[in-house]
């Protein structure tokens, strides 16, 4: 199958939510912040970055190759045990989603204080070409 | 895969009687495989969703114990450094991103949790005298995050143990997820006690410090910021406010700073600091009255 033919699929972001940057560097500007199940397009692979499309943006973007490459959780010697082990993951998320959701309500102050710092910390993400710049910061690999 | 071999009998004998007699009561043999199989599991590393669930655990008992400073202001400028130290590390990315926070108590400390959450106390603040060394600070708990230090004091026992009640099938569907919840529980209350009391080892120290060494010299930051940090900490003592000092949780300051100076890797000359990042750092940090 030719290369391009099989990049080019589109495909449900298997990721939580990940960030689509305008170049392939951390330190490129942030288009927005794509949540999981986003539809993507893959369009080209640069050393662990692709280059998506995303049908409801006009413009194309980066995004980390680890967003889209299908985790290998390596189980030693379980190669046609793949059905159990995935279930077991899949049956740990959900199970720890809970014991989290529990454990805040426990606790509901120091769960909302970790809800706002989430919160200023995504803010700070979108932050941060502005401030390497206003503070004279030179990455390396910027672009 | 004589290993893998031997870790499944080792934990089949290991689990003793208990584990035994349920397993005897129904379903032997395919349980016995399933509590064999949790044991070869117990090896993968942790999912990125896991790790995020436990370093959330531990991030609650910090802030249980000691609450974030009230400055919105503050707290955004030390999330915007780390997410500068973050991006410029060896794993930018985390399953819910990069999350810092100031904690008001006046102890110097800085602790990280798995996952990529990061906490500053105000006395460590407070003891800084620019920005290279709140990234250093900083960059030496991101450099925690990236080696996943946190997840290494969970033991081998501890996982398998949660993975076998994960595929038991003598409990119910709705019971397996519960209990496997309550195991995991457990190591992040594990791993709050380990940072909180036993600290890191001198190999785990001596890691992050290189690793943040670099991490400084990629974003930009003169990593000298690290040396002038761990200097600065030497003084600080023990306390009685129920915070663990900085000596107790980061040993071996003095051998530490001795190993750096000799390290001679950075990009970033040492008087790269302008104006501009120290009027923010005084801005934020030293005019806030703290």
């Amino acid at each position: 199958m030719n290369l391009w033919v099989w990049m080019l699929w589109m495909l449900p972001l298997p990721v939580e939510r990940v960030a689509l940057y305008d170049a392939p560097s951390y330190f490129a500007q942030v288009h927005t912040v794509l949540l999981k199940g986003t539809e993507i397009q893959l369009l080209e692979r640069r050393e662990g970055w692709v280059r998506v499309a995303v049908p409801t943006l006009p413009d194309t973007g980066w995004i980390p190759a680890q967003a889209v490459d299908r985790p290998r959780w390596k189980l030693p010697g379980a190669t046609s045990r793949e059905r159990d082990r995935e279930e077991a993951v899949a049956l740990a998320s959900k199970g720890l989603q809970e014991m989290v959701l529990k454990a805040e309500k426990r606790a509901p102050e120091p769960a909302r204080d970790l809800q706002h710092l989430k919160q200023l910390a995504r803010l700070a993400e979108m932050r941060v070409l502005p401030f390497l710049k206003a503070g004279q910061l030179q990455p390396e690999g910027r672009p | 895969m004589n290993r893998h071999l031997f870790l499944v009998i080792t934990a089949l004998v290991g689990m003793g009687c208990s584990a035994g007699a349920v397993v005897q009561s129904a379903l032997p043999r395919k349980s016995v495989l399933r509590v064999g199989k949790a044991v070869l599991e117990s090896e993968r590393p942790f999912t990125p969703e896991e790790e995020d669930a436990i370093g959330r655990l531990v991030a609650l008992e910090l802030l249980s114990r000691f609450p974030p400073v009230a400055d919105d202001s503050l707290q955004l400028y030390v999330n915007t450094v780390l997410q500068v130290i973050a991006r410029a590390s060896d794993r930018p990315v985390t399953y819910a991103g990069y999350t810092g926070g100031v904690l008001d108590t006046p102890t110097p400390n800085a602790f990280s949790t798995p996952g990529g959450y990061v906490f500053l106390t105000r006395g460590l603040l407070n003891r800084l005298d620019d920005e290279e060394e709140l990234a250093a600070a900083l960059a030496h708990e991101v450099a925690h995050v990236v080696l996943r230090h946190g997840l290494a004091s969970i033991k081998r026992a501890q996982r398998a143990r949660a993975l076998g009640v994960l595929l038991s099938e003598t409990a119910r569907h709705q019971d397996r997820f519960a209990a496997y919840a309550d195991a995991f529980g457990e190591m992040a209350r594990a791993i709050t006690v380990h940072i909180l009391e036993k600290g890191w080892t001198r190999d785990q120290e001596w890691d992050a410090d290189s690793l943040a060494y670099v991490y400084l010299s990629r974003a930009g930051y003169d990593p000298g910021g690290l040396i002038r940090l761990l200097e600065r900490l030497q003084g600080t003592g023990e306390t009685h406010d129920g915070t663990p000092s900085f000596l107790r949780t980061h040993p071996d300051l003095r051998a530490r700073i001795q190993r750096l100076k000799g390290w001679n890797v950075s990009r970033v000359p040492a008087d790269s600091l302008t104006k501009a990042r120290e009027q923010r750092f005084n801005r934020y940090v030293h005019a806030s009255g703290r």
